[in-house]
């Protein structure tokens, strides 16, 4: 668990609503409204994707949408930027294996 | 300063390269002159496709069989891929009219020799999971192929110069004038001139103005072609697409298209293709506004809005760039070839509009043997710049 529960500054986390996502296939409990990125990031996930040719692990570089180093399949989309991305109930995400694929949904 | 040549290529594009690499290999020392960079015109802003599907029986399918066995040695000699692949290629049909008017075209290239059919939604399903239920037949055929024209330029100038041709790039030419001997004079616009008893008129779109120096007609407008490229995504399908749309006005001009005027006006349809940077490239417009190679918002969303009426599943993709090129158009759809009547040594080889990347090196291998009077080959008197002569 990687969540700042009690920030030196910020003070105590406030209480907040509880949605649950999936996460390759496992269900996890994030905040609502937080990105996936930061709810992963609580998990202690290690890495969000695979590169395309040298398969190597990618996680959070930039954290403001501008590098697309933490991209993933999101409800079968691949490349989704998930530092920029809200969590939603029931969103299905997936570590991306290099390009990912379309997730066999229309 | 006076360069001598045995032929002067204008236009440093895929064609002006291609004719200079197999007039060099004929022997030739060849100067090819352009006024811009490396891939600045119509050949550096296409797609890279060697499609079949979208000729018409005749001259130009029977050039696409021969300039394909021609990429194929060129890449041998080269030993590079030159990024070819394979795909093959599906003509959407979304109508019942547009259906009967593709089975009629399908029948006709099956005569010519073409590997190509009408599949159902079931078949197309296999193909393509993603695609949109409105379609309710497609073409197929699996010859439809691709090469990329950066690659292919490269090739042709690089091995070509180590045969021993000259490529001079932005330095337009300004005039041409003929000597006494029959030589032709060519300058430039930083002031040198180049003399050679042939001239090769490979300018693309802008050979018009390079035929009135000489006061030949080559009757070529530009048709601005919009193009957006995605980010690096994972293939959506198995096979390149196009609409039948464009394929049914360019056969029968009576048929009116399902288009908002707005698109109609910029010539919209669809094409889908993969590149060889794992990106799509996504056209396109047919637009006819002059020589502005500029692209526009209106363009570039029509291009959006038509590819998720196809593909909805692209909706969350970005586009990372847009392009425009473009495309010398002719009145009758095929290019200019030959020599000009009463204008001793000066041919044109332009005037491909989409099928530039298709066409090049038989473009090149049939121009370099007119210019060293190979024996004549009837099936192209067709393209003969001469049936423009008159107007």
């Amino acid at each position: 668990m990687q969540r700042i529960l009690d920030h030196p500054i910020l003070g105590p986390l406030p209480e907040e609503e509880k949605v649950t996502i999936y996460v390759d296939g496992e269900p996890v409990e994030a905040r609502k409204g937080e990105m996936i990125a930061a709810a992963l990031m609580a998990t202690g996930k290690p890495y969000f994707r695979k590169t395309v040719k040298r398969h190597e692990p990618r996680s959070i570089f930039c954290g403001i949408g501008r590098c697309t180093d933490c991209v993933m399949t999101v409800n079968g989309t691949p490349n989704v930027r998930t530092c920029v991305t809200a969590v939603e109930e029931g969103m299905v995400i997936e570590t991306q294996m290099g390009f990912g694929d379309w997730g066999g949904k229309r | 300063m006076t360069h001598a040549a045995d032929v002067l290529v204008i236009g440093g594009g895929i064609i002006g390269l291609s004719c200079g690499f197999y007039l060099t290999k004929r022997g030739k020392r060849v100067c090819v002159l352009d006024s811009g960079g490396f891939a600045d015109g119509a050949s550096g802003a296409c797609d890279d496709m060697i499609l079949f599907q979208s000729k018409k029986p005749g001259i130009n399918l029977e050039l696409t069989f021969e300039s394909l066995e021609l990429y194929k040695s060129l890449r041998a000699e080269v030993d590079d891929n030159l990024g070819f692949a394979n795909l093959g290629g599906m003509v959407l049909i979304e109508n019942q009219q547009e259906l009967e008017i593709m089975e009629e075209f399908v029948s006709q290239q099956r005569s010519y020799g073409l590997d190509v059919e009408v599949i159902d939604k079931r078949e197309i399903h296999k193909k393509q999971p993603f695609l949109s239920d409105h379609i309710i037949a497609s073409t197929y055929s699996k010859m439809d192929s691709q090469i990329d024209p950066f690659a292919v330029m490269r090739a042709f100038e690089r091995k070509g110069s180590s045969y021993g041709m000259k490529v001079f790039r932005r330095n337009g030419v300004v005039g041409i004038e003929r000597i006494g001997n029959g030589d032709y004079l060519v300058s430039t616009q930083d002031g040198t001139v180049f003399q050679a008893p042939i001239v090769v008129n490979a300018a693309g779109t802008w050979a018009g103005q390079i035929g009135e120096m000489v006061g030949a007609n080559v009757p070529i407008t530009p048709k601005r072609g919009q193009i957006i490229i995605t980010e690096r995504v994972p293939p959506i399908g198995e096979t390149n697409l196009w609409s039948a749309k464009y394929l049914v006005t360019k056969l029968r001009n009576d048929v009116v298209v399902d288009l908002n005027e707005d698109e109609r006006s910029m010539g919209l349809s669809f094409a889908f293709t993969r590149s060889g940077g794992d990106t799509y490239l996504v056209g396109s417009t047919r637009e006819y506004v002059g020589f502005d190679k500029g692209t526009t918002i209106g363009g570039i969303r029509a291009i959006i809005n038509q590819t998720l009426k196809y593909l909805p599943r692209l909706r969350d993709v970005n586009f990372i760039r847009a392009i425009a090129g473009l495309r010398p158009s002719t009145p009758d759809g095929r290019m200019l070839l030959g020599e000009h009547a009463g204008i001793d040594g000066f041919f044109t080889a332009a005037g491909h509009e989409g099928d530039g990347i298709a066409l090049a090196p038989i473009t090149g291998t049939l121009l370099a043997a007119m210019v060293c009077r190979d024996p004549g080959d009837h099936r192209l008197d067709e393209l003969s710049p001469n049936r423009f002569a008159n107007l």
